[in-house]
């Protein structure tokens, strides 16, 4: 090749290419999955809203080009897409077979998120644990911490959910709604100190913005939601 | 990005001739010529970001990304743009993927990282260790790696590297001192393991 590059290397990249794309889709199928559940609901962050339909299309073009080049396409991948939603395999099954087609920091917080789903906290908390010790890179440092806050927060650990709540907000680019959930659960807690660190985070928030108002507002709900649960 | 300027100028008329077809197909046309300037848009962006990747593997992946999602190109935004946020997403993954490779030591001795096989014998280091010193490099802060891009590798003075960063000369050899120190703590044996080199 001219400019060099290998062709039987950059065929094994565009492969790699599908897989990992083929990975995000089953993550993103696993939080589908997870939005269903009451747990999921409240304790899973960031679920995704009215994502079902896009889902649908980059599923549908994903296995089509996967399919015209013969790369593999994961069968569980092929099947969700052919399934209602309603009758998908459970979502740890699902983001296990993600973190099958690419082992990322990303996939085991999904496979994380999902045990919670299914009302394995514990195992949950095991894993993001070592995810944390582990020193991940800063954006998945934040879903890290937040998703092991909101395990411990549902487990009843309050306290080291508070100090990884606490965590998650040092962590550059963190969203509000990790504040609204520290400050919900610090207030339940009685604990002056981390009500005082999670409303300084909310100080500066401008919810003239529809957007920002809108997402602080669902954060509110959630919070409140899981208040009502563990009482 | 003159080189992407001119390659733009001279394909976008027919980059949907460029990208028609399967994945497989665009990909076939991408190395021919390299009619993108890809190669030039990942040293640009790794000599921005002062990262220290393997840019044939960037270069690798951002030609796969291209050719995987050129079917959703329809002209916006401008080729150039759209094909340095093709750069950024491969030099992203590359990046967490050699993060992870640390979480990993099976995948981090594996061979894939041929750029440190032939690195790290003429420094006098394992590849292994090379790869982990990279890594933890590209994990510290922009500031920090810049300066010791500037400083050691591109040979610039102490006084140039302060007057073009506006810092004084103490803070940029602090900067530099922590980015060496990183490098080392990784590069080199743990001290009970000297004698068995």
């Amino acid at each position: 090749m001219k400019c060099g590059v290998d062709w039987s290397a950059a065929l094994d990249e565009l492969r790699l290419v599908h897989r990992k794309e083929q990975a995000a889709l089953l993550r993103d199928a696993a939080s589908i999955a997870c939005a269903a559940s009451r747990r999921g609901d409240l304790y899973v962050a960031g679920l995704p809203e009215g994502r079902r339909a896009r889902w649908a299309r980059a599923c549908a073009d994903a296995i089509a080009v996967a399919d015209a080049d013969d790369a593999e396409v994961e069968p569980m991948l092929r099947a969700l897409a052919a399934t209602p939603e309603a009758r998908w395999p459970a979502a740890s099954d699902i983001a296990r077979a993600s973190l099958g087609l690419d082992g990322c920091v990303a996939g085991l917080v999904a496979l994380a998120r999902a045990r919670i789903c299914e009302e394995e906290p514990g195992e949950a908390i095991a894993l993001l644990r070592e995810l944390a010790a582990a020193r991940p890179r800063v954006a998945e440092r934040r879903d890290v911490l937040e998703a092991l806050a909101l395990a411990l927060e549902c487990a009843g650990e309050s306290d080291e959910s508070l100090r990884r709540y606490a965590a998650a907000l040092r962590t550059p680019g963190c969203e509000p709604r990790v504040a609204v959930s520290m400050l919900a659960l610090a207030l339940r807690a009685g604990n002056a100190a981390w009500i005082d660190c999670a409303s300084r985070r909310l100080r500066h928030l401008d919810l003239a913005i529809p957007g920002v108002r809108a997402r602080f507002q669902h954060a509110v709900r959630r919070a409140v939601a899981r208040a009502a649960l563990s009482t | 990005m003159d080189r992407l300027s001119t390659a733009e100028a001279r394909i976008e008329p027919s980059w949907r001739k460029l990208f028609s077809g399967t994945p497989r197909e665009v990909l076939a046309r991408l190395v021919q010529d390299d009619p993108l300037g890809v190669r030039d848009a990942v040293g640009a962006r790794l000599r921005a970001d002062a990262l220290l990747l393997d840019a044939d593997r960037v270069h690798l992946r951002a030609l796969a990304r291209i050719s995987r999602f050129a079917n959703r190109y329809r002209g916006r935004p401008e080729l150039p743009a759209w094909i340095e946020s093709a750069v950024a997403e491969a030099t992203q993954e590359v990046l967490r993927e050699e993060h992870d490779a640390g979480r990993d030591p099976g995948c981090a001795q594996s061979g894939a990282a041929t750029v440190f096989a032939s690195l790290a014998p003429p420094l006098g280091f394992e590849p292994p260790a090379v790869r982990a010193a990279c890594a933890a490099f590209n994990a510290l802060p922009y500031a920090e790696r810049s300066t010791f891009v500037d400083l050691v590798l591109r040979g610039r003075s102490l006084d140039e590297t302060a007057r073009a960063s506006g810092e004084n000369a103490t803070e940029v050899a602090r900067r530099a001192r922590r980015a060496l120190d990183v490098i080392l703590a990784h590069a080199l044996p743990p001290p009970g393991a000297q004698g068995d080199r």
